[in-house]
């Protein structure tokens, strides 16, 4: 129990309007310190959904029924917004599949985590550049001190990718949920991501909720993992899973 | 940026709109060297001029050479029924230039007695004609843009800054702060605007130095102007906050107030800027009513609005047609800022071009 991070139990979502649609229903995981778990399901199964009610961010059309989430014994859920603010970034974060859409386009790379470190630290002062340049350096961008100064459209793809990584990680976060982290790269950058993935764990401590539709990286990468087809957890006899399993054998 | 160069791009290729800017340029420059482009001081007056009509210009000596710029001394006639003429004497006044004359400060820091040009005592120059107490139009003309441009320029940034913040906070939070802001607003609105210029004007003590007036003015037109630009960025935070970066940024930890003036208020700079380009006029034209009716700047300070009250006189009008000069500055002003500030929300947005002035 000690090892425990993240305890998910009988998470159930409905749309406010329609109480007896569950986007998620009854949804029950946990994530171990340093572990990698996998989510993962088609579209509209709940994914994005789920990563977001992690941090506490329901969408507003959508509302809480049922179910607790526990980071580090506390609930989430339960939580005032300076909490939740504090939390966010700080203890979990978040990465997202589109990192093109998750930076201001007005706003360098490098004031974004800045910023972000400031949210948290604000005492921080000239450390926090280096600390930012460091962390660039932690997920493989080259030449950081160039990258820190870009705005986001000058960037690749696989490097927004890992600059959003440096982003979620500057707080030295608990908890990553990472949503498709390479679903928008290209299959040699994937293997870069993922072999980064397992960096992170190894040398932070990570602990990644890791979240795709591709089972066969999850499978890789993840010490267990959940599939989720239409806003259920199912198991691996379940008619989706057997789809999916053989769709990865074609 | 590079959007804002784009548009700025497309601004240039407008060329009434470049032919405005300029002109607002130089009207700005002109303001900020009133003091040594104009030949006489604010408290200068000669009660010998009263409405003395523009002064000719002559190169020429009476025996036709070529004699330099100068101006003739003039004389006042009354005819029978007391009206009032001048005629040209003999007297003969060259125009001097950087010729020392009644003592100003430059910005009110430098110690100076040069003006652009000048003609000796007793003679005047007046190139646009005198008011009722000889007091150069063209003198106090400069004077008083000090007043009536600037009072655009920062009753904008006032109002600016409140709506921006306003429209901000009611945009990204919505539900209740936004409902209690936005009715806020609309009573704001609601009130025509120069009944409520002159009920906040009542509300201020008169006995005020003109410093203290003018900054009275300038809030109080802010105070009236802020609600339309908080409604419109209102509206674009409405749909700013459903950008990603937006959720990145909650899911990062940022607080609301840091999202606010991080991430959305920023795109929506370039909408302002063409929002408070076409707000100046508004205050110019404010503070010219205020001042015209006598609530504004008071005399001897000079803003086009108070030049204009002797204005107010038909019969004045008719005989010494040159006290409607400030007008014509103040329509030409209202009317660049209005070019420019139309060109500007079209170059920014080509799409709205030839929309009318409701978009």
């Amino acid at each position: 129990m000690n090892d425990t991070r993240l305890l998910v139990k009988g998470l159930t979502v409905t749309l406010r309007e329609q109480p007896f649609t569950p986007i998620l229903k009854d949804v029950s995981f946990s994530v171990g310190r340093g572990t990698i778990t996998g989510i993962v399901g088609g579209s509209g199964s709940g994914k994005t959904t789920l990563a977001l009610a992690l941090l506490g961010l329901v969408p507003p059309a959508m509302r809480v029924k049922s179910g607790e989430i526990l980071f580090e014994g506390r609930d989430v859920l339960g939580m005032d917004a300076e909490e939740l603010r504090r939390l966010r970034g700080a203890r979990i974060s978040m990465s997202f599949q589109e990192p093109s859409g998750a930076f201001d386009p007005v706003v360098t790379i490098g004031a974004h985590i800045l910023a972000a470190m400031a949210a948290h630290n604000p005492s921080a002062g000239t450390l926090a550049r280096q600390k930012m340049l460091d962390l660039l350096a932690l997920v493989e961008v080259p030449d950081p001190r160039r990258v820190a100064a870009c705005y986001p459209h000058e960037l690749s793809g696989g490097l927004r990718q890992r600059a959003m990584l440096a982003l979620a990680l500057c707080a030295r976060p608990a908890l990553l949920v990472a949503d498709e982290p390479t679903s928008s790269l290209d299959v040699t950058l994937q293997a870069r991501v993922m072999a980064l993935f397992r960096k992170l764990r190894r040398e932070l401590g990570v602990s990644i909720v890791l979240i795709a539709h591709d089972l066969g990286m999850v499978r890789r990468l993840a010490d267990e993992t959940v599939i989720l087809s239409q806003g259920r957890v199912v198991g691996a006899d379940h008619a989706y899973a057997k789809a999916l399993m053989a769709a990865e054998e074609m | 940026m590079s959007e804002m160069r784009l548009a700025w791009q497309r601004f240039v290729r407008d060329r009434v709109a470049f032919i405005a800017l300029g002109v607002l340029g130089l009207l700005y420059a002109l303001t900020l060297f009133a003091d040594v482009i104009a030949p006489y001081t604010l408290r200068d007056e000669s009660r010998l001029h009263t409405y003395c009509p523009p002064s000719a210009l002559h190169v020429l000596a009476a025996d036709g050479s070529f004699s330099g710029l100068y101006v003739r001394g003039v004389a006042m006639h009354y005819d029978e029924y007391r009206r009032r003429s001048y005629n040209e004497t003999q007297d003969v006044y060259p125009v001097k230039f950087f010729a020392r004359g009644e003592p100003y400060q430059l910005f009110g820091l430098v110690r100076m007695d040069r003006h652009l040009f000048s003609v000796d005592e007793p003679g005047r120059i007046y190139l646009l004609g005198a008011d009722s107490r000889g007091r150069d139009i063209f003198s106090r003309i400069l004077h008083g843009a000090r007043v009536s441009l600037t009072i655009g320029i920062l009753g904008v940034l006032i109002s600016f800054g409140i709506g921006l913040l306003v429209g901000g906070i009611a945009g990204y939070f919505g539900g209740h702060v936004d409902n209690v802001l936005m009715r806020l607003c609309e009573m704001v609105m609601m009130v025509p605007g120069f009944y409520l210029l002159l009920a906040l004007r009542a509300a201020v003590p008169d006995s005020l130095s003109s410093l203290q007036i003018y900054a009275a003015i300038t809030i109080i037109l802010s105070f009236i102007g802020w609600a339309g630009l908080a409604r419109v960025i209102r509206g674009m935070c409405l749909s700013l906050k459903e950008r990603d970066y937006v959720l990145a940024a909650w899911t990062m930890g940022l607080g609301d107030m840091e999202i606010i003036v991080r991430h959305i208020l920023p795109h929506t700079i370039s909408y302002s800027l063409a929002a408070v380009t076409l707000a100046v006029p508004g205050y110019i034209l404010g503070e010219s009513a205020l001042s015209l009716i006598g609530l504004g700047i008071q005399d001897p300070y000079a803003s086009w609005g108070n030049m204009l009250s002797e204005a107010m006189s038909i019969v004045r009008i008719q005989f010494a047609p040159w006290i409607l000069w400030p007008a014509f500055f103040i329509g030409l002003a209202v009317m660049c800022f209005n070019l420019v500030g139309d060109a500007w929300r079209d170059a920014w947005d080509p799409l709205l071009k030839g929309r009318g002035d409701n978009a």
